[in-house]
């Protein structure tokens, strides 16, 4: 049996060994599947390209392992498993501004450059993620003025600096669609799985308020005021009770999703639903109630109104994030060192768009009525062609404005519904023919 | 330090090394459980077969019965299925009435078409391991869903039975006639239930609104009864269909598991490596859909301009239009012969009879002398011989 003091000896130097192991390089040595031979030693800056199933990528980051049949990778996430098979070619990112060697010329007999290459600038990939900030104002009424397009084009504009950049909406709206605020919901959880989405709400009412709902963060200014989200029809009718309902639960399923609680929903769209809460001193927690018995009520269910929230309640209650009025103040909830927006591309979008709503707005009516025979000709051919011009331009309006197109007469069969679009184009043959 | 705090030092600096190590395998295990590989080559054969969109056109037997001797060929050590069949978006959607009816899951008078996909697969294929990968299974999709002995499903994934079967027995008003037609139907339910091993009584009150449904815990299996005296009631109505989700789906035993994304699904059948192939028989499988839904538009453009075309088949323009016509006629046989799903959301009849008919009409109109000052039009319009174009 080991005695004490050889234990001690043994644990000392086990001890060393394993902190030698951890301080010092290991050679490593790998055959690639080409039959190429690359030698290193892990700690080292690599690069590789790994073609993976059908995916051909780039992995940057220190060699931390060798395992024979698979290296460790870590990258500024993660470690990274990736087998040897899969490893395309490997080149060794030098610090010392000596030499890029990759398996290529590492047995090249050839003798070496007598000029030292210049060291490769490592991109920010993965991992090192600006956190840029992409703001899209949001102006206007859910389906009328605000839609899924410019959403998913500022989205798309973030992808290409990278996952994990910050959206925020500019939130102003006094509701509109509930189908188009649906649609936006989905578009949003997508979004969410790869970016930070905020909303930032000036006047979040109704389908504005229900658009926050779906981001991840809400944000109010301090003369905000949001909820009502009671869904009703054109003659200001509530839904009927099996709708109303319906939409409660899809209410508390958005807000499920980010983590706030369903208890909201209810009473922000009928009246009759009590709210309240309390908050422990000592730990700052909520706790909230779907009755009365809570110290702060928000809703008592006997006030005619359904449940509206200013910034200082949202704020207290933990329906809020914070409140900002500025950019700068934003940048320090959000937890940015400073504003720091990557360009402008949202407010051009949300420009765009205004521009095209004004012009579509002027436009198209004009243009119905032109298609329909409202103009000044000499012959009936030059009426006739005055028609078909109109019904092309419309057909354009139709293609520019995509899914707000309907909200001017041109609908494209969305969900069954009637084919407006169809109906112009054979309007045109019929116009075509009589020419 | 003195000599008595050597021991403690190495001890506590041991005990956070190796907490250290057990940390870092803890890192590991993360690191594996996330290693579900996608190779070029090693590990587990996938083929991919999807099945999206509506039963009888986008789902149809002889597409599948077609592939099937090029997947025996390719012999892959797993086939998935993905199913993914909505009648609506999601279920606020339908609540809301936000679906488009022409798209919902049909059976039509095809009895046979569920069964016989379910024969290429559960029997024609049977050696060759199978798992059904739902993405949304609504409607008239779910008892061919329920062939498969496991299936998973992702998070939002809805599982619903269906009222199409009911619909083709519910107005009928003789109980006997009524009675046969109801089994004969809903039957279907229980043969395909049958390639999966799934209770005939579950299977049943899905396609069949008259039935109960409940359920009674055997240890981690559900025994489930046509009544509502079980330890649980999922359906107390005798006119609707159960529904479940992807978490009620899971728990009560329908489904293996609730899943994410094809690789969860695999790491749960042990499988760490794996590579897809029969790409081009996936291809296939999607280009066809693809084909038949451009014909559709295509036959629904020519359906169009031949009501259109008709109304100018008159004067001297008569005999052009009526060319024109015959030749729009041609083309939309021509299109619902290459492809019934084309057939089927147009509503024309199985043997194409009316749309014969109509050439046949023409055909007539055409043969008639023709003359520069009579009238016209299309087949069913009547008119005469027409003028020739100048």
């Amino acid at each position: 049996m080991m005695d004490f003091m050889n234990l001690k000896k043994y644990l000392l130097i086990s001890a060393f060994l394993l902190v030698v192991s951890s301080v010092f390089a290991e050679p490593v040595e790998l055959t690639l599947k080409d039959g190429t031979v690359w030698n290193g030693e892990t700690g080292e800056q690599i690069s590789l390209v790994i073609h993976k199933g059908r995916n051909k990528s780039t992995v940057e980051g220190t060699l931390s392992r060798n395992a024979g049949q698979f290296i460790v990778v870590t990258t500024d996430t993660r470690d990274q498993v990736i087998f040897i098979s899969d490893i395309d070619s490997i080149s060794t990112e030098s610090t010392t501004n000596t030499n890029v060697e990759d398996v290529d010329t590492a047995n090249s007999e050839e003798p070496a450059e007598s000029t030292p290459k210049p060291t490769k600038k490592v991109k920010p990939k993965v991992g090192k993620l600006s956190k840029g900030v992409f703001l899209l104002p949001l102006d206007g009424g859910v389906g009328e003025i605000i839609r899924s397009t410019e959403i998913r084009e500022i989205a798309e504009h973030a992808d290409t600096y990278g996952p994990g950049q910050i959206i925020i909406l500019d939130i102003n709206s006094p509701g509109g669609s509930v189908l188009t605020g649906v649609q936006m919901r989905d578009l949003l959880y997508d979004i969410r799985k790869r970016h930070r989405v905020i909303a930032w709400v000036d006047r979040a009412t109704s389908g504005g308020a229900f658009l926050s709902f779906c981001c991840d963060e809400i944000y109010f200014r301090r003369s905000s005021n949001f909820g009502s989200i009671t869904m009703w029809s054109g003659n200001f009718q509530g839904a009927a009770e099996p709708e109303m309902q319906a939409w409660i639960t899809q209410l508390e399923s958005v807000l499920a999703k980010s983590s706030r609680t369903p208890l909201f929903a209810a009473p922000m769209v009928v009246f009759a639903a009590q709210l309240s809460y309390d908050i422990d001193e000592e730990t700052g927690k909520i706790t909230y109630y779907d009755t009365t018995e809570g110290e702060f009520i928000l809703s008592d269910g006997e006030s005619v109104e359904v449940l509206s929230i200013t910034a200082d309640q949202a704020e207290h209650c933990g329906l809020s994030d914070g409140t900002a009025d500025t950019f700068d103040e934003l940048a320090i909830l959000l937890d940015l060192d400073e504003w720091n927006e990557v360009d402008e591309e949202g407010r051009k979008l949300a420009s765009n768009w205004k521009m095209n709503l004004e012009r579509a707005g002027i436009e198209i009516n004009e243009l119905f009525g032109e298609f329909n025979g409202n103009v000044e000709a000499q012959s009936n051919g030059e009426r006739i062609m005055k028609q078909i011009k109109a019904g092309k331009k419309l057909l354009s309006w139709a293609n520019k404005l995509g899914e707000s197109a309907m909200n001017f007469g041109l609908d494209d069969g969305f969900l069954g519904g009637p084919d407006r679009v169809a109906a112009i184009k054979r309007q045109i043959k019929e116009l075509e023919q009589q020419r | 330090m003195n000599k008595r705090h050597v021991p403690m030092f190495i001890g506590s600096f041991l005990s956070l090394m190796f907490t250290f190590i057990s940390f870092a395998s803890e890192d590991d295990i993360s690191i594996w459980a996330d290693a579900v590989t996608e190779t070029e080559d090693r590990g587990t054969s996938v083929l991919i077969i999807p099945m999206s969109g509506q039963t009888l056109t986008d789902i149809r037997s002889e597409v599948y019965a077609e592939i099937q001797e090029d997947i025996k060929t390719l012999n892959p050590d797993l086939i998935v299925i993905e199913i993914d069949c909505k009648d609506a978006q999601d279920i606020f959607y339908q609540q809301m009435g936000w679906f488009n009816p022409k798209e919902f899951g049909r059976f039509e008078g095809e009895t046979k078409n569920l069964p016989a996909v379910a024969k290429v697969f559960r029997t024609h294929l049977k050696d060759i391991e199978q798992i059904a990968f739902v993405k949304d299974s609504m409607g008239s999709i779910t008892p061919l869903t329920l062939s498969w002995e496991k299936v998973y499903m992702t998070p939002d994934a809805r599982l619903t039975g269906t009222l199409a079967l009911a619909a083709r027995y519910s107005g009928i008003s003789d109980e006997n006639v009524r009675g046969k037609m109801r089994t004969a139907w809903t039957l279907l339910g229980s043969i395909l239930g049958g390639y999966g091993k799934r209770d005939p009584d579950l299977m049943l009150s899905l396609v069949d609104p008259e039935k109960y449904l409940s359920g009674t815990w055997k240890g981690r299996k559900v025994e489930w009864f046509d009544h509502l005296n079980a330890d649980f009631v999922i359906d107390p109505s005798n006119e609707m269909v159960p529904g479940f989700s992807a978490t009620q789906a899971q728990e009560l035993g329908i489904s293996e598991a609730t899943v994410d994304t094809l690789n969860d699904m695999l790491l749960l059948n042990d499988i760490r490596e794996y590579h897809i192939v029969g790409e081009e028989i996936t291809k296939e499988l999607n280009d066809y859909v693809y084909k038949w839904r451009s014909n559709l538009t295509k036959a629904q453009l020519l359906w169009g301009d031949y009501q259109q075309q008709s109304g100018w088949a008159t004067g001297n323009e008569r005999k052009r239009w009526l060319v024109k016509n015959k030749n729009t006629i041609k083309s939309l046989i021509s299109i619902c012969k290459n492809y019934p799903a084309v057939r089927i959301r147009m509503g024309f009849d199985k043997q194409l009879r009316g749309l014969k008919n109509i050439l046949e009409e023409i055909e007539k109109e055409l043969r008639k002398p023709s003359g520069p000052t009579r009238g016209g039009g299309g087949p069913s319009m009547g008119g005469g011989g027409g003028g020739m174009r100048p």
